[in-house]
C-alpha cells in the first residue's frame, strides 16, 4: 500500500501518524489493519505511534484479533479522490501512467526495447528477435487479411503485423484500441532500409499471474452483490425488491451488501426518458432508494458506487454520490467512487459499474451481452477495466489511470448490462450482478433479455457463491 | 418516343432555346480547340430527353434509341427491366457478362431516377459473378454510399433488374451461407448505430431478405468501423461496414417491399413470393379507429432549435388559418402568407424561408400572397384590428401588444394530393361564399345581412369566430352587452370590463377602446349572433335554443342566419431553415485550380507563394538539380503528367509550353512505372491502379508573371489570387493561371469542377408581372413575352404574363454576380481563347434572355434555363417543372445556377475528385428540354385552375380524401401529353409582388448576437402570440437543443480527439508521449470548456423566467453539477500533509 495513502487515511480520521507505523502498515500490505488500529485507539491520542499499534508492541499477544475489521475499508476510490486535471492536454499523463503500470507487468516476460530505438534509421535490431511493449493506437486489416496494429510507447510508434496463419491469431484479433500489449517478433525493413514493422511471433497481455490463487477471509462472513436497481423507472420491480428485503432480514449470516451503481434511473439519461419514469425528480428517486436501504437490516454494511444513471458526472472515475442526495440514506451506507476497491474482511473487491462493457462487446470478436463473464475475463487479462478511449465510456483526465487493475482483486464486481453471470478466472471471482428492472423498451429494441431480481451471495470464508432469484 | 406535344408558339420558344445553346456550343468548342483546357472540346454532353440523358450520363452508345422505343410501348418501370434484354442481346457492344450486368443495372437505375441523380454512376461500385457452394454461379452487386440519392424504390428495383438480367444470362441465384446471413444482421444493426436509418428491419426480416433474395447485395466499405462478430468470411471482401449495402436492404427492400411486389406481379417474375410474407409480417398493427377529421399533431414541434421560433401550436386558436387556394407563386410545397403576417411575426419568415408545418406536408417554403387575410392584433391602446397590408403592418408594428390571430396560410389542393392528406375545412372566404349564393361583394354590413336574409350564407367579412367560444362565454357576452351596452348612430358601445374584452378577443371582432367603452363599428352581425335586437334586448330565439355542440351553431340559431366557420382548420407552424442566396465558395475560397501546397499559407495566396524563399527549401529540393540560391518562388507540387502529342514534351500543363499543341494525360503504374494504354485502369504487369502523377518543381514567380502578362495586368495592380493546396482529381490537371487572374479581377470564385456558381433557395412561379421582376416590357417582348396570361398584348408593366417552364427569375444579388461572371467570360474569350466577347453585359437587365444552367446538389444533370428577371427576394423563382427537373421541391431546397458559357468553357470532368461521390454536383449532362413526364412526379400534382368548384369546398367539410374530388380539379397530370402541359395555367389567388415582405430573416440578423440573444428574441415573440405556449416552448428548446448539446459536448469532451496545430495530424487519443508522434510539436485539445458550457447560462435564465417542469429544472441542475465535477470547481492550491512524503 502506498505510504502517502496511509498517511492520508490517518489524516482523514484526524490523526497524525508516526513513520514507523507507516512503514509497518506498508510492509504488512495494509489490508484491514488501519480500521482496526483506528478502532482500538485510546482517547486523547493525536499522533499514532508504535505503542498504539498492538501488533507492533511485543508485550501484547492479541495481534491476530485486531487484524480484521468488520467495517468495509476503502482501498481505492474514496470519496473525493478523483480530481480532474486543469487542461485536457495534460491527460497524456493518465495514459502514461497506464502505460507505465501495464508495461511494468509485461517487463519480465517481454524485455521491451524502446520503440524509438527500433525505428531509428540504421539500428542494430533488424531481423532480430526483439520485444516491445506498447499501447495500441490503430488496428487495421491488411489486404491479405493479416492484422496490422500500430502501437506506441513514450518514445515513438511502430506497426506490428500479426500473421493470420499463425497460432494465436484469434488472440490478435481480440486486440482492442488503447490496451497495452507486449510483442516478441522480428523487426523488418522495407527496400529503402527504413524500419517497416514488427512481425509478431508472440503476443503478451499483462494478465493475472498463473500463480494467483484464491485467498479467502480468515473469518466467517457473507456478502451480497447486486447492481442496477433503477429506482424511479416504471420498469423497476418493487415486489421483487420487497421479497429480497424480507429475505435479507432472515439471512442473519449476511453482513455486507455491495451495489455496483445505477441505484436510480436518473433523469435526462436518454431522450424522452420522462415518459418512462415513475418518479420524475432525481431527489425523490434517491429518497426512495434511501428508504429501501433503511428498510434493510441495520447490521448490514452497505457499499454503493455510482453508475451512468446516477446524478454524477459520466466521465470515469465517477465521484461518490454527493451529500445532497443522501438525506434519506441510513448510517450504515458507505458511498464510494466508480471504480473502487473495497476490502471486506481482507477480501478485496473491485467494484466497477461497467460502462466500458458496451465498448468491449463492440470490439472483441464473439463478445456478447449474454456473456458478461467473458468481458470481466477480458478486463482481467488486460488488467484494465475499459481501455478503449473515445467510444461510449467517457474518461476524466486525471494524473493516474483509475481504471488500471493494479493489484489483483479477489472479486471483481460489475453491472450495467442487466444480465447476471459469475465466473472464476485464475483465482479471481467475477460477478456481474444483473438488475432490479424488467426489460426496458430500449432493451427490447436491442433484443436484450435481462435477468432481473437476482442476488449473488459470496461466502467470504470459502469464496464460494450462490445465486438467488426474487421474481 | 413521340415528339413532345406543344403549341406552335411553345415550339418556337423551345427552338429559340436550342438555337441559343447551339450558338454557345459552337463558340465554346471553337474556343477550347486551342487546347489550354484538359480537353480541347466542350465536356458537357447535351440531352433533349430522358433517354438521351441516360445515354449521356452513362456513355453507352445506342441506349437512348432503345429506351425511346421501349417507352412507347410500356411503363417506365417495365422499360427499366426490359432494357436488360437488349444488353443481353449484346445490342450495345458489351461482351463480358459482368459488363452486361453492370451496364444493364446502371441503365435501369438511371431510367428510374429520371437520369438526374448520381446513384447510377456513383451508387454502384461494381458487379461480380461468384460461386455458390454447390458450384453454381450467382450475381453480386456492390453498392456504394451515393446509392442513397436514388431513394428506396429505385434502390430496391435495381436488385430486381439484377435478378432479371442474371436469369437471362443463366446465372443461378445466390445461396447464402449461415454465417453470411448473420453478418448482414450484425452489420445492418451496426450501420444503424453509426448513421441512423429511416427504417431498421427486424433481425428475422433481414434474415428472410438475405435467405431469399436471388441476388447477393454486397457493398463497398463506406464507414470507419469494422464489424466485430462475423469477420473474415470467405465471400465477403471486407470487415468494414458497407453503408450502401445496408441502405439497399433496409430502406430499399425492407421499406419498399410493397412497391417491389407490385412490379414483380406486373412482370410475372418468380422467386419473389417471400415478399408477401415480409409485407404481412410487417403490416403495422391496425391503428385504432380514429374519428374522422384531423387531430393535433406535434411532430413538427420536435427537435426545436434554439432561435427558430414557433408561430402556432398544433391546431391552436390564433394559429395559421388554412385558406384553400394556389397563388401564382405557391404549390410544389410552398405556401402563401399575407406579407403583414410575415412582418408582424418579427420578420422571422422572410420570402424563401422554410417553415415546418403540422400538415398537409412536413415543411413548406414561405412566399407572400396579398389576397389572403393578415393577422389580427391587440394594440397597446386596447384596439383590436386586422392588419392586411405590409404598409399598415409597418405602421402598427410598434403599437402591437398581442397577436390574437396570425392570419391565413394559403395551401393549394395539389398539396393535399401530393401528401395524400385528407381535405379539411378551410377558413370561410369570399370565393366560396360566391359559389353558395353570394351575389357580389357586399358594400357594407347592412348589405351583407340583407344577402343573408335572402338565403345566402353570412359573408365571411362579418362572420366572427363564434366556434372558438363556449356557450358560457357567449351567454355572458350577450348579458353584458345587453346590460352595459348602448347603440349610437349604428355604433355599439360596451362599458369596459376585462372579462368582456376577453370574449371579444376570442371572437376577433374589431373594436377600439374609447372613453371607457369598447366601440364596435360593425355591430350588426355581432348582435344578431348574440341573439340581441338592435335595441340590445334578448330576442325570442333564446327561448328556443336547442342543445348544440359549439358556439357557431349557437350563434347561427340565435341570429337565424346561415353561417360557416370563419376559423376553418388551424395549422401549426414553426421556422425551419433560413433561406439562402450566395455565391458558391470553397473553403477557403479560391480563384483558380492551381496547386501551391502550403506555400500560400492559410489564404492560399499565389502572390505570396511566388515570393517565398522557404526556410526548409534545402530539404524540399534535396536530390534535385535545384540549389538553394534558386529556390525563391520555386515550389514543389504534385501534378499530373501530360505529354505533347506533337513534340513529345512532358509537362503538367494542358497546352505544350514548347510547341503550343494540346497535351494528354499519361498514366503509369506507381510500382513498376509501366505506362498504361489509353482506357486501362490497372497495370497490365502487376495489377496496381494506374496514376497520373508527377512531382513538378515549378517557378511560381515565372508562371505568375507570364500569366499577368498574358491577361495584360501589371504586378502592382494585380488582384490577390488564391490557388488550391493540392489536386484531388485522378488526372491532377491544373487550370491555366490566367483564368484565376480574370476571376480574381472580377471578384468571383471557382468551384472544384472549374465552374462559377450562385446558390439560391428554390421557389415556384407560374405567372409574373414585368413590374415585379425589374425588367422593362420592351425587353420582355423582345424575348417572346408579347402576350399576357389572358392573351392580350403585353404593354403594361402591371399585366400578368405566364412564365415559360425554362425561364427563371434570379435574386438581384445573383444578377449582379452573374454580370461579373459574364464580364469574366468575355475577357476570358478575348484574352485567353482569342475569340470575340460573347455577353457584352453591363447591367443585370442585359442578362435577360441569356442562358444558364441549373444544377442541384447530389445530382449530375444540369437543366437549361433562361434568365427573364430578378427578384428582390433572396431566392430563385422558377417554374415548377424546372425545379422538378432538378428533383427539388420548394420546401427549403436550394441549388445553383451558372452561366451557360461558363459551364461549357470551364467545366471538365478531369477536375473532379477521384473519390466515391466525386461526380455528384457536377454537370455531367445538360437537359435542354423539359417534359413533365420526365421530371419529378411531385409536379404532376400542381393544380392550375383559377377557381376551385364548390364540390371541393364541400368535400373539405367532410374530410374526404383529395383523390375523390380530383375530377373537379384541373392539375398538371391531366394535361400531360397535350399542348396544355406547358401553357394556359391559372391560379386562384394573386399577390401584388412576389418579393413583398421581409427579405432577410430575423434569424440571421446580426443584431441578434449569439444563441442567448436569439433565444430571448424567440421567447419574446412567443410571449406575444396567442397560439404559442411560451413555457412549453422554453421547455422544448431546452430539452431538444440546449440539454442534448451540453450533455453531448460534456460526453464528447471526455472522449475528444487531439490535433497537432503544426502538422495537422489528428489523434483519436492523445499520444502517450503527450507530443505529436510525427513532428514532436505540442498537441491540442479539440474541445474546450467553452464548448460544453456555452448554453448553461441561458438555460438557467430560462429556468428562472419561465415555468418549466421539475424534470427539466433538475436536468439543468444536475448538468451544471456534472459540468463542475468534470472541469473541477475553483482551483485548490492548499497543500496536503501527504504531499510531504
Amino acid at each position: 500500500m502506498d505510504k502517502r495513502e496511509i498517511v492520508a487515511r490517518f489524516a482523514d480520521a484526524g490523526f497524525l501518524v508516526h513513520h514507523q507505523v507507516v512503514n509497518y502498515i506498508s510492509e504488512c500490505g495494509g489490508t484491514g489493519v488501519i480500521e482496526g488500529i483506528l478502532a482500538s485507539l485510546p482517547n486523547g491520542v493525536t499522533v499514532v505511534t508504535p505503542k498504539e499499534v498492538p501488533a507492533m508492541t511485543p508485550l501484547r499477544t492479541d495481534r491476530l484479533d485486531v487484524g480484521v475489521s468488520r467495517t468495509p475499508e476503502i482501498l481505492c476510490g474514496r470519496e473525493g479522490s478523483s480530481i480532474p486535471l486543469a487542461d485536457p492536454e495534460s491527460s497524456y499523463a493518465m495514459f502514461r501512467d497506464r502505460y507505465d503500470a501495464l508495461a511494468g507487468m509485461l517487463r519480465g516476460r517481454v524485455n521491451p526495447i524502446p520503440i524509438e530505438a527500433l525505428v531509428r534509421t540504421g539500428n542494430r535490431f533488424t531481423d532480430q528477435e526483439i520485444g516491445l511493449a506498447g499501447m495500441v493506437t490503430t488496428i487495421s486489416t491488411s489486404a491479405k487479411g493479416h492484422r496490422v496494429v500500430e502501437v506506441e510507447d513514450p518514445t515513438g510508434s511502430i506497426k506490428v503485423l500479426f500473421n493470420k496463419n499463425r497460432d494465436g491469431f484469434a488472440e490478435a484479433e481480440s486486440i482492442i484500441p488503447d490496451e497495452v500489449i507486449g510483442v516478441k517478433g522480428q523487426l523488418a525493413r522495407d527496400s529503402m532500409g527504413r524500419t517497416q514493422m514488427v512481425f509478431s511471433d508472440t503476443l503478451f497481455r499483462p494478465e493475472i499471474p498463473l500463480t494467483n490463487t484464491i485467498s479467502p477471509s480468515k473469518e466467517k462472513g457473507k456478502a451480497v452483490f447486486i447492481s442496477d436497481i433503477h429506482v424511479g423507472s416504471n420498469t423497476f420491480l418493487p415486489k421483487a425488491w420487497e421479497k429480497f428485503s424480507e429475505w435479507m432480514h432472515e439471512r442473519k449470516d449476511i453482513g455486507y451488501l455491495l451495489i455496483a451503481g445505477d441505484v436510480v434511473d436518473g433523469i435526462g439519461i436518454y431522450p424522452d426518458q420522462d415518459k418512462e419514469l415513475e418518479i420524475k425528480t432525481i431527489y425523490e428517486q434517491y429518497d426512495h432508494v434511501g428508504d429501501l436501504m433503511a428498510a434493510l437490516p441495520d447490521r448490514l454494511k452497505i457499499v454503493i458506487s455510482p453508475g451512468n444513471h446516477d446524478a454524477v458526472r459520466g466521465a470515469e472515475p465517477q465521484p461518490a454520490l454527493p451529500e445532497e442526495f443522501r438525506r434519506n440514506f441510513p448510517e450504515n451506507v458507505t458511498f464510494v467512487e466508480n471504480p473502487a476497491v473495497v476490502n471486506i474482511q481482507s477480501v478485496s473487491v473491485l467494484m466497477y459499474h461497467g460502462r466500458s462493457i458496451d465498448d468491449l462487446i463492440k470490439f472483441i470478436p464473439g463478445a456478447s451481452y449474454t456473456k458478461p463473464g467473458e468481458i470481466m475475463q477480458a478486463m482481467l487479462k488486460r488488467r484494465h477495466l475499459g481501455p478503449i478511449y473515445g467510444q461510449r465510456t467517457p474518461l476524466l483526465s486525471t494524473d493516474k489511470d483509475a481504471l488500471v487493475i493494479r493489484d489483483v482483486p479477489d472479486i471483481i464486481h460489475t453491472g450495467h448490462i442487466h444480465i447476471s453471470d459469475v465466473i472464476s478466472y485464475r483465482g479471481v471471482l467475477g460477478i456481474n450482478a444483473g438488475t432490479w428492472q424488467s426489460q426496458t423498451s430500449f432493451q427490447k429494441l436491442m433484443n436484450i433479455t435481462p435477468t432481473p431480481a437476482e442476488a449473488v451471495v459470496v461466502d467470504l470464508f470459502t469464496l464460494a457463491y450462490e445465486k438467488f432469484c426474487f421474481l | 418516343m413521340a415528339e413532345l406535344v406543344t403549341s406552335p408558339e411553345y415550339r418556337a420558344y423551345l427552338d429559340g432555346l436550342i438555337a441559343g445553346l447551339d450558338r454557345a456550343m459552337e463558340i465554346a468548342n471553337a474556343a477550347k480547340s486551342i487546347g489550354v483546357d484538359p480537353r480541347p472540346y466542350v465536356e458537357i454532353p447535351i440531352a433533349s430527353d430522358l433517354a438521351g440523358r441516360v445515354e449521356a450520363l452513362l456513355g453507352y452508345k445506342g441506349v437512348a434509341a432503345k429506351i425511346r422505343e421501349l417507352e412507347d410501348r410500356m411503363s417506365r418501370e417495365e422499360a427499366a427491366l426490359k432494357i436488360g434484354d437488349a444488353f443481353v442481346g449484346k445490342e450495345f457492344g458489351e461482351a463480358a457478362r459482368e459488363e452486361i450486368l453492370d451496364h444493364a443495372i446502371r441503365t435501369s437505375m438511371a431510367l428510374l431516377t429520371e437520369g438526374v441523380v448520381a446513384a447510377p454512376t456513383e451508387g454502384i461500385g461494381k458487379v461480380a459473378v461468384r460461386r455458390n457452394d454447390d458450384g453454381t454461379e450467382y450475381l453480386s452487386i456492390y453498392y456504394a454510399g451515393p446509392i442513397r440519392s436514388a431513394g428506396g424504390t429505385a434502390q430496391a428495383l435495381s436488385v430486381l433488374v439484377g435478378d432479371y438480367v442474371r436469369r437471362l444470362l443463366g446465372i443461378d441465384r445466390y445461396k447464402p451461407r449461415d454465417d453470411e446471413i448473420e453478418r448482414y444482421v450484425e452489420e445492418i444493426k451496426q450501420y444503424n448505430n453509426i448513421q441512423s436509418m429511416q427504417y431498421l428491419p427486424k433481425d428475422d426480416d433481414i434474415r428472410m431478405i438475405i435467405r431469399h433474395c436471388p441476388v447477393c447485395i454486397d457493398g463497398e466499405p463506406t464507414e470507419q468501423e469494422e464489424i466485430s462478430g462475423y469477420r473474415n468470411l470467405e465471400r465477403v471482401e471486407t470487415n468494414v461496414v458497407r453503408g450502401g449495402m445496408c441502405l439497399v436492404i433496409a430502406e430499399g427492400i425492407g421499406l419498399k417491399a410493397p412497391k417491389i411486389q407490385k412490379n414483380v406481379a406486373k412482370m410475372n417474375l418468380d422467386g419473389w413470393e417471400w415478399l408477401e410474407e415480409l409485407i404481412s409480417g410487417n403490416a403495422p398493427a391496425q391503428e385504432e379507429e380514429e374519428e374522422p377529421g384531423v387531430h393535433p399533431k406535434d411532430k413538427y414541434m420536435r427537435d426545436m432549435l434554439a432561435g427558430r421560433p414557433a408561430f402556432s401550436y398544433p391546431m391552436r386558436k390564433g394559429g395559421f388559418r388554412f385558406r384553400l387556394g394556389r397563388c401564382r407563386n405557391t404549390g410544389l410545397a410552398t405556401c402563401g402568407f399575407n406579407p403583414a403576417t410575415l412582418h408582424i411575426l418579427d420578420d422571422y419568415l422572410a420570402v424563401g424561408t422554410q417553415m415546418k408545418v403540422e400538415r398537409p406536408g412536413k415543411a413548406c417554403g414561405v412566399v407572400p400572397c396579398t389576397d389572403i387575410e393578415g393577422p389580427t392584433v391587440r394594440l397597446k391602446s386596447g384596439e383590436v384590428c386586422r392588419i392586411d397590408t405590409l404598409d399598415s403592418a409597418n405602421k402598427y408594428y410598434d403599437q402591437i401588444e398581442y397577436i390574437l390571430d396570425i392570419g391565413e396560410i394559403l395551401i393549394s389542393f395539389g398539396e393535399f394530393m401530393e401528401n395524400n392528406h385528407v381535405l379539411m375545412p378551410p377558413s370561410y372566404c369570399e370565393e366560396w361564399w360566391l359559389q353558395e349564393g353570394g351575389p357580389r361583394h357586399p358594400a357594407d354590413e347592412g348589405e351583407a345581412l340583407r344577402f343573408a336574409a335572402e338565403g345566402a350564407y353570412l359573408h365571411p367579412d362579418y362572420t366572427w369566430f363564434w366556434d372558438d367560444c363556449t356557450e358560457e362565454q357567449l351567454t355572458f357576452l350577450a348579458e353584458k352587452t345587453a346590460a352595459a351596452g348602448s347603440m349610437k348612430n349604428g355604433v355599439l358601445y360596451i362599458r369596459e370590463d376585462p372579462a368582456v374584452k376577453k370574449v371579444l378577443e376570442e371572437l376577433l371582432v374589431p373594436h377600439t377602446v374609447e372613453e371607457g367603452s369598447y366601440v364596435l363599428r360593425t355591430p350588426l352581425a355581432f348582435l344578431r349572433g348574440l341573439g340581441l335586437t338592435d335595441t340590445l334586448e334578448r330576442s325570442s330565439a333564446w327561448q328556443t335554443l336547442p342543445p348544440f355542440t359549439n358556439g357557431l351553431i349557437m350563434a347561427a340559431h340565435l341570429s337565424g342566419l346561415k353561417m360557416r366557420s370563419k376559423a376553418g382548420t388551424r395549422v401549426g407552424g414553426r421556422m425551419g431553415r433560413p433561406g439562402k442566396s450566395a455565391p458558391r465558395k470553397m473553403k477557403p475560397p479560391v480563384h483558380v485550380l492551381f496547386p501551391i501546397g502550403e506555400a500560400g499559407g492559410m489564404k492560399r495566396s499565389i502572390d505570396s507563394a511566388s515570393k517565398i524563399c522557404s526556410a526548409d527549401s534545402d530539404e524540399n529540393f534535396a536530390g534535385t538539380s535545384v540549389t538553394t540560391g534558386q529556390v525563391e518562388g520555386l515550389i514543389q507540387i504534385q501534378t499530373g503528367e501530360r505529354r505533347c502529342q506533337k513534340c513529345g514534351a512532358v509537362t503538367f500543363k494542358s497546352r505544350c509550353p514548347d510547341c503550343g499543341a494540346h497535351t494528354e494525360a499519361v498514366y503509369r503504374c506507381p510500382h513498376c512505372n509501366q505506362e498504361g494504354e489509353p482506357g486501362q485502369d490497372s497495370c497490365p504487369r502487376c495489377g496496381a491502379n494506374l496514376v497520373c502523377s508527377k512531382e513538378s518543381i515549378i517557378s511560381l514567380a515565372q508562371e505568375y508573371a507570364a500569366a499577368l502578362k498574358n491577361v495584360g495586368m501589371s504586378p502592382s495592380s494585380a488582384p490577390e489570387l488564391k490557388g488550391v493546396r493540392g489536386l484531388i482529381s485522378r488526372e491532377r490537371v491544373i487550370e491555366p493561371m490566367e483564368k484565376g487572374l480574370l476571376r480574381a479581377k472580377n471578384t468571383i470564385f471557382v468551384f472544384r469542377d472549374g465552374t462559377i456558381r450562385y446558390d439560391m433557395i428554390d421557389l415556384p412561379l407560374t405567372h409574373f408581372r414585368p413590374a415585379e421582376v425589374g425588367v422593362s416590357v420592351e425587353k420582355l417582348r423582345s424575348i417572346g413575352y408579347t402576350k399576357d396570361m389572358h392573351g392580350a398584348e403585353l404593354t403594361d408593366a402591371s399585366q400578368t404574363a405566364e412564365l415559360h417552364p425554362q425561364d427563371i427569375m434570379v435574386s438581384v444579388d445573383c444578377g449582379e454576380y452573374l454580370v461579373r461572371v459574364a464580364r469574366y467570360i468575355d475577357e476570358l474569350l478575348v484574352k485567353v481563347y482569342g475569340q470575340e466577347a460573347f455577353y457584352h453585359v453591363e447591367t443585370p437587365e442585359d442578362l435577360v434572355g441569356h442562358l444558364v444552367m441549373g444544377l442541384a446538389p447530389h445530382t449530375s444533370a444540369g437543366v437549361l434555363a433562361r434568365i427573364v428577371g430578378f427578384t428582390k427576394a433572396k431566392a430563385g423563382y422558377a417554374h415548377p417543372y424546372y425545379h422538378a427537373a432538378k428533383r427539388r421541391n420548394c420546401d427549403g431546397d436550394e441549388d445553383c445556377v451558372m452561366l451557360l458559357m461558363d459551364g461549357l468553357l470551364n467545366f471538365s470532368r478531369s477536375f473532379l475528385p477521384s473519390t466515391r461521390g466525386g461526380t455528384m454536383d457536377a454537370p455531367l449532362v445538360l437537359t435542354t428540354t423539359l417534359n413533365p413526364k420526365e421530371v419529378d412526379k411531385e409536379t404532376l400534382n400542381v393544380d392550375v385552375m383559377s377557381r376551385y368548384p364548390l364540390e371541393v369546398y364541400l368535400a373539405c367539410l367532410t374530410y374526404r380524401p383529395p383523390k375523390e374530388v380530383g375530377k373537379f380539379v384541373d392539375y398538371v397530370e391531366k394535361r400531360v401529353e397535350t399542348p396544355g402541359q406547358f401553357e394556359g395555367f391559372s391560379f386562384t389567388h394573386d399577390t401584388t409582388d412576389i418579393s413583398e415582405g421581409p427579405i432577410d430573416t430575423m434569424y440571421t440578423n446580426p443584431i441578434l448576437k449569439g444563441t442567448a440573444d436569439k433565444i430571448k428574441a424567440e421567447l419574446g415573440l412567443a410571449d406575444r402570440i396567442r397560439a404559442v405556449d411560451t413555457n412549453d416552448l422554453a421547455e422544448r428548446i431546452i430539452n431538444s437543443h440546449l440539454m442534448p448539446d451540453m450533455i453531448g459536448n460534456l460526453r464528447s469532451f471526455s472522449k475528444q480527439a487531439f490535433r497537432c496545430p503544426k502538422c495537422k495530424t489528428s489523434y483519436r487519443r492523445i499520444p502517450v508521449s503527450g507530443k505529436c508522434n510525427k513532428c514532436g510539436g505540442p498537441v491540442k485539445a479539440t474541445m474546450h470548456k467553452g464548448n460544453v458550457t456555452k448554453y448553461l447560462e441561458i438555460s438557467k435564465y430560462m429556468a428562472e423566467h419561465y415555468t418549466l417542469s421539475a424534470y427539466t429544472n433538475q436536468r439543468i441542475q444536475v448538468t451544471e453539477m456534472n459540468i463542475n465535477s468534470t472541469f473541477g470547481e475553483e482551483e485548490k492550491t492548499q497543500m496536503d500533509l501527504s504531499d510531504f512524503f
